[in-house]
């Protein structure tokens, strides 16, 4: 099938809407300046933790800010710019409505100033990535259904019959991320800024590291290789290299990526049919990723010498090195030995880095280069500043990531050691962590001379637009409509006439052998759209469906209770201080860990945990068998001042949680949105608050009695001082953790009314 | 027999196994099949973005 050509006079003219792509330019570089400032704060604050200096500004408040915003703020505002900009170019159409750019843009802006607010008061739903509560959750949904509505809109006014590459990508990632966003996001609210997932334990971990790794890949990946395909043949001025391996670039990422989710879960209370499967898919990704970084690296065929003096050129070089790298090192470490030893260290932050500054970073900033002069018709104000970027934010990277590398490996080593006598080399765990502070301070130069690139950006950025002519109108393009969609003919064989019936699918072999039915397709988004949903979703229901199906699964513990009213409040406590970042709640079956922590955990001691708290890195030790290990003044001594109790603790102090007064009426309604996900709270639903007051009076005697053991008064002082304030509801929490297996089994009359079937579904106690 | 019971009997333990024999099949078939495109027409499409769709035609609207 050859392109049609429309007659010669039958020109349309049109003009293309690049308001909203400058806007959405100037606040990615904005935003990006911003999350990686906080960044910086969360690294310093790792290096000293006197840095964290209000608890709004804490590391666990403002590591998620730090996350959210570079990822969603800049990422986000990349990809909207490069696809506005590129879609009305390979469609030959101007956006299908300006109106829903302008929503799109502000209303995206909206949504990261809430998170930017919401997140340092401590409002989380306590999974990364999808921190951000539900009615932020419900913008999120809405303006992305605008923008998918604005894509749509213009592809079905195109004038390009054929979807090029880049449109593809676009259009995987616009769908996949709804679902993904949808699925994971699914919850019961106890209250406007507060909600609890409808998954629990196991399934809860299952599904969002469905959403967590696929957010990279269909948030961070799949759409800057659709910018990859556009920007970086019109910057070299060449066609991609092979259009062929495009086409299995597409469409094997689209099919694998979605399976490979359950690598973040390696020798977790996950079934082990699941981890594996993830393993594998990750392992296949290999190809199709390196197939891509080929196609990327090969576009530049004949135009080598350009990169030498173009620094957009030389951005998306490294970009496209930084996408071979981290898509080789993502398998690596999704192999169960390598994972054993990466896992909960620094190796994952530098693997996430060199994605992130290498790939997202220096292809977005390449784009913003060769974008300028172009959006505002005059010559980047100054190419040598550009020049100065690339050179200093290469070298940001390559500190940032050699630094953490190691710190990672460090760790992760010491971690394991023994010594000659069997036992532990470094049984206090701050042991591991001191070694690293070099490491930390050398990411957080590493990380400044990335931020100094990217002020750089930012500065040439406005002095270019400060510098656009005045008063141009916009330009007028020319391109005839699109042309009819021409269906290619059947297989004329002469084999096939007179065949019985039965050797049919033999010649269909050949029509699918000859992928023109592929090209068709590329000329029919809607088909083209439904079979990147039935990709996405069959995959996801491959995996979804036996994880929450299988009842060995999840193998019911007897003795595993919901938690009582006052420690349900001290653990949304741990969600809003971000404890989760630094702290893992899932001992992994491995000597090391289990003689450092105790027994490994099991799937069954997580089925009332809403959302699951497994984390994915230990700053500080894991806490899952913390319950009953020190006693309530330890805690309380700890969380007001850390490095008082542990010298060299990193941790930041809490003592906020000893002047902040308990919200008992309010735990009534977190009850009850725990009954409704069929939590069996029996007397609890209806005296919550006066259950929470009465296990709080018990905390704080015990606390009182510790702190003056002889002196009356004084207990009572302090009894007063602690009864009803946030640290005694979370020490009340950090007491249970990790007990119940080791208790007897309940009698059946413990809580009345209970329903549950988790209750029903008993194998007898824990062994 | 409901779903939960079907699904808890099913061994599970070669499923990674037979999707990876599955998707390799898959892969090679989609490779090869890709690799039978026409040339003229990968040509005309790798060079969308550098058509003409993006000059300017020289007037103001």
């Amino acid at each position: 099938m050859s392109a049609p050509q429309a007659p010669a006079g039958a020109l349309e003219r049109f003009s293309y809407d690049d308001a909203p792509v400058r806007a959405f330019l100037l606040a990615t570089i904005v935003w990006g300046v911003v999350g990686m400032l906080v960044g910086l704060i969360v690294a310093i604050q790792l290096a000293d933790p006197s840095f964290n200096l209000l608890p709004e500004l804490s590391f666990g408040r403002l590591r998620p800010l730090h996350t959210n915003a570079v990822i969603f703020a800049f990422a986000g505002n990349a990809f909207f710019t490069g696809c506005y900009y590129s879609m009305q170019r390979l469609l030959k159409a101007q956006t299908f409505s300006k109106a829903m750019s302008w929503f799109h843009f502000w209303g995206w802006q909206a949504i990261i100033a809430s998170a930017a607010i919401t997140l340092p008061l401590g409002f989380t739903q306590g999974k990364e990535y999808a921190e951000l509560e539900w009615p932020i959750d419900i913008a999120i949904t809405v303006v992305w259904v605008v923008f998918a509505i604005n894509v749509f809109g213009t592809i079905k006014n195109r004038r390009e019959r054929h979807l090029y590459v880049a449109i593809w990508f676009y259009i995987a990632s616009i769908v996949t991320v709804a679902i993904l966003h949808i699925f994971n996001n699914l919850v019961v609210p106890a209250g406007l800024f507060k909600s609890y997932s409808i998954y629990a334990g196991v399934q809860d971990a299952f599904m969002q590291w469905w959403y967590g790794h696929n957010a990279v890949a269909f948030f961070l990946t799949t759409p800057f290789l659709g910018l990859m395909y556009y920007f970086l043949p019109k910057a070299a001025d060449r066609p991609v290299f092979s259009y062929k391996l495009s086409i299995l670039h597409f469409w094997s990422l689209v099919f694998i990526y979605i399976w490979a989710g359950p690598h973040h879960l390696h020798y977790t209370a996950l079934p082990e049919w699941a981890a594996t499967l993830g393993m594998l898919f990750s392992v296949m990704l290999w190809m199709p990723s390196w197939g891509g970084m080929i196609n990327g690296l090969l576009t530049l065929r004949g135009a080598w010498s350009k990169v030498t003096t173009d620094p957009v050129l030389k951005f998306f070089v490294v970009a496209i090195t930084f996408y071979g790298m981290s898509t080789f090192e993502g398998p690596l470490m999704s192999i169960k030995t390598v994972n054993a030893l990466s896992h909960y260290t620094d190796w994952t932050i530098a693997h996430v880095h060199g994605g992130a500054l290498g790939w997202v970073g220096f292809m977005t900033f390449g784009m913003a280069y060769w974008l300028m002069p172009r959006l505002f018709r005059t010559e980047l104000w100054s190419p040598k500043l550009a020049e100065a970027h690339f050179w200093i934010g290469t070298f940001g990277i390559l500190l940032y990531i050699v630094a953490i590398y190691a710190a990672g490996l460090t760790q992760g080593l010491m971690w394991r050691a023994f010594d000659s006598t069997g036992r532990l080399a470094y049984p206090d765990f701050v042991e591991t962590v001191t070694p690293l502070i070099p490491f930390y301070w050398a990411r957080a130069v590493g990380g400044s001379l990335y931020i100094v690139g990217a002020l750089f950006c930012l500065l040439n950025l406005v002095m270019t637009w400060m510098s656009a002519p005045k008063s141009t109108g916009p330009e007028v393009f020319e391109a005839p409509p699109m042309a009819p969609l021409v269906i290619p003919a059947e297989h004329p064989s002469p084999w096939r006439k007179g065949r019985p019936a039965v050797t049919e699918p033999f010649f269909n072999l050949g029509r699918f052998a000859e992928a023109g039915w592929h090209r068709l397709w590329e000329a029919l988004p809607a088909r083209f759209t439904v079979f990147v949903v039935i990709s996405v979703v069959v995959a996801s229901l491959f995996e979804i469906i036996p994880t929450f199906l299988i009842k060995s699964n999840v193998p019911t513990i007897t003795s595993v209770q919901p938690y009582t009213p006052l420690e349900l409040y001290g653990r949304d406590i741990y969600i809003a201080e971000g404890c989760y970042n630094c702290h893992s709640q899932m001992v992994r079956p491995l000597v090391a860990e289990t003689e450092r922590y105790g027994e490994y955990s099991k799937p069954g001691e997580f089925v009332y945990d809403y959302p699951f708290q497994w984390g994915s890195r230990r700053i500080g030790p894991d806490l899952h068998r913390v319950g009953g290990k020190y006693s309530d003044l330890w805690h309380l001594e700890h969380l007001e001042a850390p490095a008082k109790v542990t010298p060299d603790s990193i941790m930041p102090a809490y003592g906020h949680l000893s002047t902040q007064a308990v919200d008992f009426e309010g735990i009534q309604a977190r009850v009850d949105a725990m009954a409704m996900l069929n939590v069996p709270y029996g007397e609890a639903i209806k005296r919550a608050p006066e259950m929470a007051r009465e296990q709080a009076d018990q905390v704080a005697q015990r606390l009182a009695a510790d702190i003056a053991p002889g002196d009356e008064a004084k207990r009572a002082e302090a009894f007063e001082r602690y009864r009803d304030k946030d640290v005694v509801a979370l020490i009340a929490y950090l007491q249970r953790l990790g007990t119940d297996i080791s208790k007897p089994p309940p009698p059946k009359t413990t809580a009345p009314g209970a329903t549950d079937a988790r209750s029903k579904q008993t194998e007898g106690g824990a062994k | 027999m409901s779903l939960t019971d079907i699904m808890s009997h099913a061994d599970l333990s070669l499923y990674p196994k037979v999707s990876l024999v599955l998707f390799l099949a898959v892969f090679a078939a989609v490779a090869w099949r890709v690799s039978r495109r026409d040339a003229a027409e990968d040509a005309h499409d790798a060079n969308l973005p550098l058509s003409g769709a993006d000059r300017s035609a020289g007037a103001d609207l």
